[in-house]
């Protein structure tokens, strides 16, 4: 061993020895793990050249599409689904236990009652306020999850978290993993599309619907029934005879360079994608054409009102079911926009309740009555209504203000339509509303649910990327089974 | 903001730019381009009908195609035959075949060499390294 020695250290001694050879054995083990967890994993392989191609799920679904309805803004609980009549008996004192709560915007005042009244519906009795009546009379339908949580109080971060599974941007949202799992079932539309608000877009804008690390096939395609998908139509200096000679040019000269290389995918996908586009163009439009739908149904939309605003989100939700009766996937449909003093959306901070009459009156009719058209249709066996918001809203008012500060500690969304226990409430907040205390959700827990209902474990179903498999779910969630029929 | 107009004031060399973080490029967004949100070192390859919808229909596509057919007609002067085979050396840096310059020329003819251009910007062989 001398001459080793001259190197300035030994080359190989006892202690490396034994330490090298368990690293080295540990290493072999945890590989052999990472390959177990991988194999473990079920994602789908996509062909770039159909990505879109219908998939099958882990194992039979309930749910074969869905319709988010998300309320932006952060919609009070407690002035609407969460009844809780000891805020009526103690209106007017302060929180026990918290009565110098500081929250997102600062100093809470007094516990104040529910601004709408509650009334018993449905034949189960279920207390629901005057705020969203025509939601009420369905309330048969529904399922409750009253114990939501949130893990930010700000609403960007929130609604990420809510649709995309993380607070921080750049994660794909639970449409682009459905997407990307189960593929569509019409080849003519997007399989996955955000209906935007008439008034604007939600706070965390298109992150809402981001394909994030998943291939950009995958995101979702932001259009509404006032506003069409970007570039669908030809520029309008060109007449439809140009157009056509044009792409005819543009389809010869790619079959000639795919001919020059046989069995690419890629160039075969290119031809197939263009000519997805040209029957795009003559789908979107006939699928966003209301035209064709009768005067009654109209009116149950309530998309016949004098309010603008309440006929054109009418009329978003008359798109949603057209859009699911043509095998669109997953449908995102937005109510309420960025952050406005309430005044675009649900932040009701300061006047709440002359906003809520304002917004209550958009959201309500046109809800309900994509759930009793749904029902009516036959549609909701197959497809799962989600009613979801970033947060609730706290039990007082703020300080000084007619309104209610962000509560992230308790607040209500619902299921309704495929696979889901119609008439039940799940989870409990405290007495007054301010903390979800029984059966606590995650946003975690309501994705595995939703994932679930289509035939999906958001444990199996995960992307490799930057060295994790990546999964909407994080490292958390649990199906709520207790609301599942 | 994403850029609704390309005026001239507006073209430089781009050495670096500012990203804002989450604003989806028009053009770009489609084409698997990082939001930045999270750092991406692997760039997925999509094809979807709305990156072809907006290479066929956007303003910025349709405008480029009215420059390179000026150049064009700049540099290879009035005759379709020369017209196409510069176009396809600035494009593809090969000769046109002659079924794909009969094509072309009938297009030209017919059409408008801006309407060759716009063709020659959403082919294949322009858009991908083979």
């Amino acid at each position: 061993m001398k001459h080793f020695k001259k190197l300035g250290r030994p080359l190989l001694d006892r202690r490396r020895f034994l330490s090298g050879a368990v690293q080295g054995l540990a290493g072999i083990a945890l590989t052999t793990l990472i390959a177990e967890e991988r194999a473990r994993a079920a994602s789908p392989k996509i062909n770039p050249g159909n990505p879109y191609a219908p998939r099958q799920p882990h194992f039979e679904p309930k749910a074969k599409n869905v319709i988010v309805v998300f309320c932006s803004g952060a919609l009070s609980h407690v002035d609407t689904f969460d009844f809780k009549p000891e805020l009526i008996h103690q209106h007017g004192k302060p929180l026990p236990g918290s009565e110098r709560l500081v929250s997102f915007q600062g100093p809470n005042g007094n516990l104040t009652q529910p601004l709408w009244k509650f009334r018993p519906r449905g034949q189960n009795g279920k207390m629901i306020s005057d705020l969203v009546p025509h939601i009420g009379e369905m309330a048969d339908e529904i399922s409750f999850i009253h114990s939501l949580t949130n893990t930010s109080n700000t609403h960007g971060p929130a609604e990420n978290l809510m649709n995309t599974g993380f607070t921080f941007d750049g994660f794909p949202s639970m449409g682009a993993w459905v997407n990307f799992a189960l593929g569509s079932e019409n080849q003519n539309l997007p399989a996955f599309v955000a209906i935007e608000d008439p008034r604007g877009n939600p706070q965390s804008g298109p992150n809402n619907w981001a394909n994030g690390f998943l291939p950009a096939s995958f995101q979702g395609t932001p259009f509404s029934s006032s506003k069409p998908i970007r570039f669908l139509d030809r520029p309008n200096t060109l007449s439809s005879d140009t157009d056509h000679a044009t792409r005819e040019v543009l389809r010869f000269l790619d079959e000639q360079n795919a001919s020059r290389y046989p069995g690419d995918e890629e160039l075969a996908a290119r031809i197939s994608s263009y000519e997805l586009a040209g029957r795009m163009q003559l789908s979107v439009p006939e699928a966003v054409d209301l035209d064709s739908e009768p005067e009654h149904i109209r009116k149950l939309y309530g998309a016949n009102s004098s309010n603008e605003v309440k006929a054109a989100f009418a009329n978003n939700c008359i798109l949603a079911r057209r859009l699911v009766e043509r095998g669109v996937r997953f449908v995102q449909l937005f109510n309420g926009a960025y952050a406005s003093g309430g005044r675009l959306n649900w932040d009701g901070h300061s006047q709440l309740k002359e906003q809520y009459d304002i917004h209550g009156e958009i959201l309500d009719q046109p809800v309900a009555g994509l759930l009793k058209d749904l029902k009516q249709r036959g549609l909701l066996q197959d497809t799962l209504v989600v009613f979801a918001t970033e947060f609730g809203r706290m039990p007082m008012f703020q300080m000084g203000t007619y309104g209610r500060d962000h509560n992230p500690y308790g607040f209500t969304c619902w299921l309704a339509g495929a696979g889901v226990k119609p008439g039940v409430s799940y989870g409990r907040t405290d007495e007054f509303g301010f903390k979800a205390i029984e059966d606590i959700a995650t946003p975690h827990d309501f994705h595995a649910t939703i994932l679930h209902l289509l035939g999906l474990d958001h444990e199996r179903l995960t992307y490799y990327h930057n060295g994790i498999e990546r999964r909407l779910t994080n490292v958390h969630g649990h199906v709520i089974r207790e609301i599942l029929s | 903001m994403p850029k609704e107009t390309f005026e001239e004031n507006g073209w430089r060399r781009m050495i670096y730019a500012h990203k804002v973080r989450m604003i989806s490029v028009d053009i770009f967004g489609a084409f698997d381009c990082p939001d930045a949100g999270q750092m991406k070192p692997n760039r997925p390859r999509s094809i979807t009908p709305v990156q072809s919808l907006s290479l066929l229909n956007s303003p910025f596509l349709n405008r480029q195609s009215t420059f390179f057919a000026e150049r064009i007609r700049r540099e290879a002067g009035e005759d379709k035959d020369e017209q196409i085979n510069r176009a396809f050396t600035i494009a593809f840096a090969r000769q046109a075949s002659p079924a794909e310059r009969n094509r072309l020329v009938a297009l030209a003819e017919d059409h408008g060499l801006e309407q060759v251009c716009r063709v020659l910007f959403n082919s294949s062989e322009f858009a991908f390294l083979q």
